[in-house]
């Protein structure tokens, strides 16, 4: 059995300003942000607008894709980190400031500041995973 | 984007007479107005115009995709940098998906790609008329002189150069100020040797080279928007004169003008180019002397194109008909002292059509389905608003420090 999606995301939830289309438009009603996805993403999303668990969501895209374990988890973390990185993606408070500890550390190691995170939001093509 | 195995839709009713399915392009409206806009007005303005419309947009927000007043279909574009194949391969989509009787494209940048694929549009069946590539090219504003002799025409000493050094070598041949201009659209007046630069990488950047150097005319602009036939004939001209600019320098608002020398220049473009189709003279009357200089040729409809239409000659109307194999006799009179001022109306629409045109890439404005999404009502929020994670996270770390 594949690893499990780690834990921080067990608790995700979805901006419930979000809207998803049967044409994959995903809609943020509060900032009117939009973003085209694709039919694996809209799955994703679809999954996390059901509540369903983390680890329910990558096994969906092995049934409904025909895609690996490995490949389907890999796209699943990806997506769910793109969704957190655009603020889409809520996660609970304690798994929130841990993650923004980690982000914190990759920050000063690497440079990157908050100029990169506002780029990665502004870009809807990073929706796609 | 749409696929060719996608359904045809049927634009007629089962008792309405099917008129032409004709395409524009250019339905951009921020910044500088395109003319496909104001094409459409004018070819819904003729009475005798019994046809549908569709646009052929580059952005899914230009405001014409979103009137179905105005368009019966809007389709989205790929960029015309993208060549001739993709614009052939979205063509043959759109054509299986909504038939087209004909296409007038309105804007510069793409006529070349239309003029390459024009025989495989035959094939298809969609009618055009374009100028010949030779004409085409003859009138790019690196070959103005060529212009001159061709048609008789005075034009101001131009120079192109394919590069910024070039540019200030030969900058020693004009006297200041000068104009530079970009290989398709722009121009900036230049003062002073400090200036230049700038001005070419700017213009460089925005449409590559050729940058066009060009000595400055000082003068009153009148620009004429003419209609050529395939033969060399002058199907119609309207002159006008600029009465405001916009911060590019293009009309905002302009009146026409009563002056046969300008028709006559009109003649001579499109008889000395063999012009076929919609062409733009903008000319210089220059301060003192009242010469007229010819300073530049745009190969499509200008923006004002309603203007002339609003004084007796509805060129658009003309050129469909002569795309649709009509006869079509010369325009000779028009309306001198019809003044046209432009505004902006800001048009409310719904974001269903956006959400179409983004994950489809076309809106059927005659047949929208009925769960676009629509507005509804923000009610005020009693929860409160949550603390801004970002900075408690940082004055955490700072105590911690």
């Amino acid at each position: 059995m594949f690893r499990n999606l780690p834990s921080r995301y067990a608790t995700a939830r979805l901006l419930p300003t979000l809207m998803l289309r049967p044409s994959g438009f995903l809609y943020n009603s509060r900032n009117a942000e939009s973003y085209t996805l694709s039919p694996v993403a809209a799955c994703l999303v679809q999954g996390l607008q059901r509540g369903e668990p983390p680890d329910e969501l990558w096994r969906e895209l092995v049934r409904r894709f025909e895609v690996s374990e490995p490949l389907a988890h890999r796209d699943a973390l990806q997506f769910l980190s793109t969704l957190h990185q655009l603020g889409l993606l809520t996660l609970a408070e304690a798994e929130q400031e841990a993650d923004a500890e980690e982000e914190d550390d990759d920050e000063a190691a690497t440079g990157a500041g908050e100029a990169d995170e506002r780029d990665g939001a502004a870009d809807p093509e990073a929706a796609r995973p | 984007m749409s696929s060719s195995a996608a359904p045809r839709v049927d634009l007629s009713g089962p008792s309405e007479p099917l008129g032409p399915t004709v395409a524009i392009s250019g339905m951009s409206v921020a910044g500088t107005l395109a003319p496909g806009l104001p094409v459409v007005r004018a070819l819904r303005s003729e009475p005798g115009f019994a046809g549908r419309l569709v646009g052929f947009s580059y952005d899914p927000l230009d405001p014409p995709n979103y009137d179905g007043e105005l368009l019966a279909h809007s389709f989205l574009f790929p960029f015309p940098m993208y060549g001739p194949e993709r614009l052939l391969t979205r063509l043959t989509e759109v054509h299986a998906r909504v038939p087209l009787t004909a296409i007038i494209p309105t804007l510069d940048s793409e006529l070349a790609n239309y003029i390459q694929i024009e025989p495989q549009l035959r094939a298809l069946g969609i009618r055009v008329i374009l100028p010949s590539a030779e004409a085409f090219n003859l009138r790019s504003k690196a070959e103005l002189p060529g212009v001159a002799a061709r048609t008789g025409l005075r034009v101001p000493h131009s120079l192109p150069v394919a590069s910024l050094a070039e540019a200030l070598r030969v900058s020693q041949d004009f006297s200041y100020p000068f104009v530079v201009k970009g290989n398709l659209h722009g121009a900036t007046v230049v003062h002073s040797g400090a200036q230049l630069a700038p001005a070419v990488e700017e213009h460089a950047s925005r449409w590559g080279f050729p940058v066009v150097l060009q000595e400055y005319i000082r003068g009153i602009e009148y620009d004429v928007a003419a209609l050529g036939d395939r033969d060399g004939r002058l199907l119609g001209a309207v002159p006008m004169k600029k009465l405001q600019l916009d911060d590019r320098g293009k009309a905002w608002g302009a009146i026409t003008v009563d002056d046969p020398e300008l028709v006559a220049a009109a003649r001579s473009v499109v008889h000395g180019l063999r012009w076929a189709g919609p062409i733009e003279l903008e000319l210089m009357r220059q301060e003192g002397t009242g010469e007229p200089y010819l300073i530049e040729l745009n190969p499509r409809f200008p923006a004002w194109i309603h203007l002339a239409a609003a004084a007796g000659q509805n060129l658009p109307w003309s050129f469909l008909r002569l795309v649709l194999g009509e006869r079509v006799e010369p325009l000779t009179r028009y309306k001198a002292n019809v003044m046209q001022l432009r505004r902006c109306i800001d048009v409310t629409c719904s974001l269903g059509v956006y959400e179409q045109l983004v994950t489809r890439g076309e809106v059927d404005l005659g047949n929208l389905p009925p769960d676009l999404i629509e507005p509804y009502w923000v009610e005020p929020s009693a929860a409160p608003l949550p603390a801004p994670t970002k900075q408690r996270r940082r004055a955490r770390r700072g105590a911690a420090r």
